[in-house]
């Protein structure tokens, strides 16, 4: 326990940052370049990043929304407060939580709901011990894992190195404002041959710091290293934030491996657009696992760039979308050399007049050589008020790939419903188990606590989903 | 089935139902009112989007684009089945060789509307690119509004099976003869599928010559 | 137990059944017998309440209980029992969990894990199947006569009133089929009313039937005992009409 008090009381030393004296520090609604170089001024940055911030602003300007997608018409920009928010003048209480809401922690049986929920952050207090002893395995082996404005501060070279390498800020409207606002988010640097035992999870980091709805992540993995990072949450976690826009660039060199999970169920009144990429370089595997509840909109396309020769990348992507939400959800792999491989899995479920909608891109460029791709798309239609779309694409240019892609959609059959009925399950019980089958190729992938969180929330999710 | 040939001379006796599609692009709506087999010239459609439209229920159909690309020659195929109302199948056969430096997109969709019950759609798009510089764009998309349904679709893109070549060539068979034998395979099954033999048997000389 | 009058059943527009009767007494085991397409495993299928089949006459009642009303759920938990002639596949579905959860639903009880296995153990080893199979995924890439050894699994876990066989036979080789035979046996022994729908007399080596009935165009043409499988056997389905 004594190490445990050490290292709460060098926090804000390892962990936070330092803010600047005598700075503004006044809650400004909307986005301007006087907010952009406030947000960088607190921050107390360097030079270069102020500039890069600034220029990312003028590409989020001059940049037109998405033409295709989910109808984003409902983001007001000019209503977010893009970095200091107006402190509450009544501190939220369980009491003000919504009773479904509510509910829902009660049957998942989640304990310490509360601080979960209102914190934003999932700070496991509970689970001190294993982080304390978690610190000192990743301290030994030479691993920085740390938030994003911590590594700017203490690891500028490393940072400047590969920020913003696989993301351009102009990239799309949304990394653009990213890359003007960002504050928060992970840093992960992954010395060469180390292999990391034990999941890393976001909230490992304890930054206090409510989730940030511009979090920016850099994960760099060093020649022959290995881990695996878990962010999010499968219970529902409330955020008074309408607009998330994260970028998560990952950088896999050579003989490298390293996997991406993040679980994410953001209450319904969230846009929630972020930009993951990997560049994964020779023999180097990248593995995107994503689960995508929850939110209003719910925007991401997880992609690997497999430029390095033997490179492999996966995406493994669930989606649900209940009532009022849209899940645009899919994968890119761009194949820039040879004997690459990829594969895509997406399983999505859409009940109550959810909107579910697999996007996906395969490239393959006149220069790579042998490359493979599987893609299999799946999609549970619950019942006749939800939709289903898959807008895959295919761009092959060279003639030795060997490319296949299926997709199906419907509902459950009901020769599969008759047959388990007969055994006694009602109906809804009858779905819950198809539905449970239908996602288990990807469940099996999350740790364990996670695969039984997310078999509990879907069954819940699918409860009066059924006539 | 009935079968009916989409080519140039069917668009010159149907210019009524050529349109304009919201892109712009030359639109083809062909209503299908009974159980017909489609067979589609594509290189002669090259540009011109085709919709089946399903408005009347329990029709069943068959749509068969085949083709052969040489040289430069380019493709471009814009298909979708329609389905408004309930019982109504539909399955879309695209299969096609690229040779040389050819070239070919293929959009293809499935929609299925709210009013769309007991539905069957499929949609299989297999292209062999066998031209050292050949390329494809293939783009099959489902859009479903209603659940009852069955709907899938498969695509492929490759080159003809090495193992397979080899084995033939251990038989005797030259290079280019054990290619044109994996080709002939590639397209048979959906040759027989072809209710009218006549028009079957035109399409076998034209592609199977078109690809020596 | 299972009294069915009149009853008609049609598929499509397509008349299936057209007025069967009969009569099933607690402890039976009854023979039913036909050719392909004369309706035997619609009528298994309608009283396990398929919502594929429209019922256009007539009356089931099970244990003097009317259960045309009922769904297939209700059905199963009167403990009514169909062994499928095609059994779905459930996906992604461990059979461990399955048998667990639906064991639970039958008797309420949440055996845990452990206590579980134990129970399946001994069915697992009547059944001659082996323990692997519990990590399999429900009727997944399993072989014709695994998935009959699959349904009669589920039926030893449920321990049902009534079963109806639907062709459990097909697709078995002898050794398979002994050792289904002994799982009917084991549970008729103890008093368990069956059903057994076949084509082919095979099974019938293993089994002590007490009634037979053959079926020809939906309607039930001959009643008898055993030595009407021998008639049929000599003389073919002809030789009933």
């Amino acid at each position: 326990m004594q190490e445990l008090h050490n290292i709460r009381d060098n926090f804000n030393n390892l962990y936070g940052f330092s803010v600047a004296e005598g700075v503004d520090k006044k809650p400004v609604k909307g986005i301007n370049e006087d907010v952009v170089r406030q947000i960088s001024a607190i921050k107390n940055e360097p030079e270069w990043m102020l500039n890069f911030r600034l220029k990312a602003y003028e590409f989020f300007v001059n940049k037109p929304m998405p033409t295709w997608g989910a109808d984003l018409s409902g983001i007001n920009f000019d209503e977010i407060y893009y970095y200091i928010k107006p402190e509450s003048g009544k501190k939220k209480s369980w009491d003000d939580v919504p009773e479904d809401i509510k509910n829902t922690f009660n049957r998942l049986g989640i304990p310490e709901a509360e601080r979960k929920f209102l914190s934003g952050v999932e700070a496991q207090f509970d689970s001190e011990a294993v982080y304390g002893s978690l610190l000192k395995e990743i301290d030994e082996q030479g691993i920085i894992f740390t938030s994003t404005d911590n590594a700017l501060k203490n690891y500028p070279e490393l940072f400047k190195k590969y920020f913003s390498t696989i993301v351009d800020s102009a990239d799309n409207k949304f990394s653009a404002l990213n890359s003007a606002v960002w504050s928060g988010g992970s840093f992960l640097y992954v010395p060469k041959g180390v292999t990391v035992k034990r999941p890393l999870q976001a909230y490992f980091r304890m930054n206090a710091q409510k989730m940030g709805q511009f979090e920016r992540t850099l994960i760099i993995m060093d020649e022959g290293s290995q881990a695996h990072y878990i962010e999010g949450c499968t219970a529902p976690t409330y955020s008074d934030d309408m607009l998330h826009a994260a970028v998560v660039e990952v950088i896999v060199k050579k003989d490298a491996r390293f996997r991406y999970t993040t679980i994410q169920n953001w209450s319904d009144n969230v846009y929630n657009l972020v930009t993951k990429r990997a560049y994964v370089e020779e023999n180097g595997i990248m593995e995107w696992i994503d689960g995508n509840l929850g939110s209003k909109v719910n925007m991401k396309y997880p992609s690997c760039v497999l430029a390095g020769e033997n490179s492999k990348g996966e995406v493994l992507s669930i989606a649900y979308a209940n009532k009022n939400q849209i899940q645009d959800a899919g994968a890119k792999m761009i194949h820039l050399a040879s004997n690459t491989s990829s594969k895509i899995v997406s399983k999505s479920i859409s009940a109550n007049g959810g909107d579910a909608t697999y996007r996906g891109l395969i490239q393959v460029v006149p220069t790579a050589e042998n490359v493979k791709t599987r893609v299999e798309c799946d999609a549970l239609i619950l019942d006749e008020k939800s939709i289903s779309n898959t807008f895959p694409v295919m761009k092959i240019n060279n003639n030795t790939a060997v490319i296949e892609h299926e997709a199906s959609a419907g509902k459950i059959s009901e020769e599969k419903m008759f047959y388990l009925q007969s055994r006694g399950l009602n109906e809804e019980e009858a779905m819950g188990l198809v539905v449970s089958g239908f996602i288990e190729p990807i469940v099996r992938e999350l740790p364990l606590e996670y695969a039984v969180e997310l078999n509990r929330l879907i069954e819940l999710e699918m409860e009066g989903s059924v006539g | 089935m009935i079968c009916v040939l989409i080519n140039k001379s069917y668009l010159n006796l149907n210019t009524s139902i050529l349109g304009v599609n919201a892109e712009g692009k030359s639109l083809l709506s062909i209503e299908v009112l009974e159980d017909t087999q489609f067979l589609i010239d594509l290189e002669e459609l090259s540009g011109i989007s085709i919709d089946f439209l399903f408005n009347i229920p329990k029709v069943n159909s068959h749509v068969v684009g085949l083709y052969s690309l040489k040289d430069k020659q380019k493709l471009d195929t814009i298909i979708r089945s329609v389905h408004n109302v309930s019982d109504t199948s539909c399955l879309i056969d695209i299969k096609g060789v690229l040779n040389d430096d050819s070239y070919s997109y293929h959009s293809g969709e499935i929609f299925i509307g709210k009013e769309a019950f007991n539905t069957e759609s499929y949609l299989n798009d297999h292209v062999l690119l066998l031209g050292a510089k050949s390329k494809t764009i293939s783009m099959p998309n489902l859009r479903i509004h209603n659940n009852a349904v069955k709907a899938s679709h498969g695509a492929s893109i490759g080159s003809l099976n090495s193992e397979k070549l080899y084995y033939l060539q251990s038989r005797g068979f030259n290079k280019k003869e054990a290619m044109d034998i994996l080709v002939t395979g590639f397209f048979e099954s959906t040759f027989n599928a072809i209710t009218d033999q006549n028009m079957a048997n035109s399409l076998r000389h034209k592609l199977l010559t078109a690809c020596i | 137990m299972l009294k069915i009058k009149d009853l008609k059943v049609s598929i499509e527009n397509k008349n299936i059944l057209n007025g069967i009767d009969l009569s099933i007494s607690k402890g039976d085991m009854l023979v039913l017998m036909g050719q392909n397409g004369s309706g035997k495993s619609t009528l298994s299928q309608v009283i396990m309440g398929s919502p594929f089949y429209k019922v256009d006459g007539g009356t089931i009642d099970f244990n003097d209980k009317n259960i045309m009303e009922m769904d297939v759920t209700e059905r199963a938990k009167e403990g009514i029992f169909l062994s499928f002639q095609y059994p779905s596949e459930i996906e992604g579905v461990s059979v461990s969990s399955y048998l667990r959860l639906i064991y639970s639903k039958k008797t309420g009880q949440n055996l845990s894990p452990i206590k579980f296995r134990k129970l399946v153990k001994e069915y697992l080893d009547v059944l001659k199947m082996d323990e692997e199979f519990l990590k399999r995924h429900l009727n997944e890439g399993f072989s014709g006569g695994e998935k009959k050894r699959m349904e009669m699994l589920q039926m030893l876990v449920l321990s049902p009133e009534f079963v109806m066989l639907d062709e459990v036979d097909s697709g078995l080789d002898v050794d398979a089929l002994k050792v289904v035979a002994d799982a009917v046996n084991y549970l008729h022994e103890k008093g368990v009313t069956f059903l057994v729908i076949t084509h082919y007399s095979r099974i019938l080596n293993y089994l002590k039937p007490n009634k037979v009935v053959v079926m020809s165009a939906g309607k039930i043409i001959k009643e008898g005992g055993t030595n009407l499988v021998e008639e049929i056997e000599k003389t073919g389905y002809a030789g009933t009409a």
